[in-house]
């Protein structure tokens, strides 16, 4: 996903299928089971499911391409020095334009693998990045 | 120079099939034509059914819509018989009058092809469900919920899997939702196809879930959950599907996905001992080393697993 790409629900592009975006996002989400270099693409762009515009699904085609050059990618568990539980956040601050709310996220690693992550829209609207660090913690 | 329109009749005179020069013509541009339909005719030897066209190519229909186009292929026919004979094995339903006063549920076939990680046809598989959505809440049913794991729990399994340079098995129960005991008293109809001769009249009590039924989910997991409980396992506190057992100093982890059992321990030993219980209690599949899980393949070597 292009960073500077700036996704509302009242984009200008035209409306496309929502039934077949709806259905690749899901595909998508699903998929996300096991790779977390497509979690926060996906689940910002699952938020426009009910009004998908060429801008969304551009973008999805986007990720679908990175899948096809990074097919045999996934996650691999190996044999670790010491298991130390680590966590990460961190939180974006007012990207989502509609609401400004942010998005958070999180991974868990035991030594340095990766079990657990996640990435969500906040559910309150924050005034100071601090805060939405904080919401994220 | 001017140019007209008009035709001239010649009636008296005749084409002259015996002109030499044309009746090569003619020949150049038919024969062709008819050679060709000749062997159009010739290729034709005989015809087949689109179902078995099909069947020989990659775009395969996987699955019969209704009992009538089961019936026709062997295969389900053998795999519905099977559903039967589990059914009756299990003890699932026994056969009652009917009662006058309460809700009879009706029964369905539901085909599906089960497919392996590499899309080649795994089996097929057939169930015998009820209804469900005739069911009357406080009557037929009360609680529906039941447990299943979070992705991260099986993932953290697999890093301590793989830490500790052990093995994951997966074990899966067949017709898992037959053994689950149900607290209600349910009737369903006897199935079209399989009625019993004399006894049109009569319908099942079930006594055990059957597929489609709203509770047949959680009664499955009540009764591997009481199972596992009593014979020793200790439930984690934050998620109940992930039993630990210790023996000794070895371990074994037993993580629950409905119907898909994930085993690993620190003694191999164990963890057959454990499988071949379980296969006796349940019915069962070994599948061995875990492969295919949820849709995702994983590829076990020493001190790694890798899914993708």
């Amino acid at each position: 996903m292009n960073q500077k790409d700036k996704f509302s629900k009242e984009d200008r592009t035209t409306r496309v299928d929502e039934e077949k975006f709806r259905s690749l996002i899901g595909c998508l989400l699903y998929l996300t089971a096991i790779r977390p270099d497509i979690f926060n693409a996906t689940s910002l762009l699952s938020r426009f499911i009910h009004c998908p515009r060429e801008i969304h699904i551009r973008a999805t085609k986007r990720i679908l391409r990175f899948i096809k050059e990074a097919y045999n990618f996934g996650v691999k568990f190996l044999k670790y020095q010491e298991l130390r539980l680590h966590g990460f956040s961190n939180s974006d601050w007012g990207r989502f334009i509609d609401d400004m709310k942010s998005t958070s996220g999180f991974r868990f690693n035991l030594g340095s693998i990766i079990f657990s992550w996640s990435s969500k829209k906040q559910d309150i609207i924050t005034q100071f990045t601090v805060e939405a660090e904080f919401i994220t913690t | 120079m001017a140019i007209t329109r008009d035709v001239y009749f010649h009636k008296e005179e005749q084409w002259d099939w015996r002109d030499s020069q044309i009746n090569e013509l003619l020949e150049d541009k038919i024969k062709p034509q008819l050679q060709d339909e000749s062997i159009d005719d010739s290729l034709i030897k005989s015809t087949r059914s689109l179902e078995d066209i099909y069947q020989r190519s990659s775009v395969a229909v996987c699955k019969p819509e209704d009992y009538e186009e089961a019936q026709q292929n062997p295969e389900w026919q053998k795999a519905m018989q099977e559903e039967i004979s589990m059914i009756e094995k299990n003890c699932t339903w026994e056969l009652v009058d009917k009662p006058s006063n309460k809700n009879i549920i009706y029964v369905k076939w539901v085909f599906r092809t089960k497919l392996n990680a590499n899309s080649t046809i795994n089996k097929h598989k057939v169930g015998l469900v009820v209804k469900g959505y005739t069911q009357i809440y406080g009557i037929d049913y009360s609680d529906t919920f039941s447990l299943v794991e979070k992705m991260d729990t099986s993932r953290l399994l697999f890093v301590i899997a793989a830490h500790k340079n052990r093995k994951v098995y997966q074990l899966d129960v067949k017709s898992a939702f037959l053994n689950g005991i149900l607290q209600e008293e349910i009737y369903v109809e006897q199935s079209t196809e399989f009625v019993i001769q004399r006894k049109e009249d009569k319908v099942y009590l079930l006594k055990k879930a059957l597929y489609g039924l709203k509770q047949a989910l959680r009664a499955w997991f009540g009764k591997i959950d009481d199972y596992l409980t009593s014979s020793g396992f200790q439930k984690s506190l934050s998620e109940a599907t992930l039993n630990v057992k210790k023996i000794n100093n070895d371990v074994l982890i037993i993580s629950l996905y409905i119907d898909d059992l994930l085993v690993t321990g620190s003694n191999i030993q164990q963890v057959g001992e454990f499988k071949q219980k379980m296969m006796q209690v349940f019915e069962m599949t070994n599948l061995g080393l875990m492969r295919f899980f949820l849709e995702m393949e994983i590829v076990q070597s020493k001190e790694e697993i890798f899914i993708c």
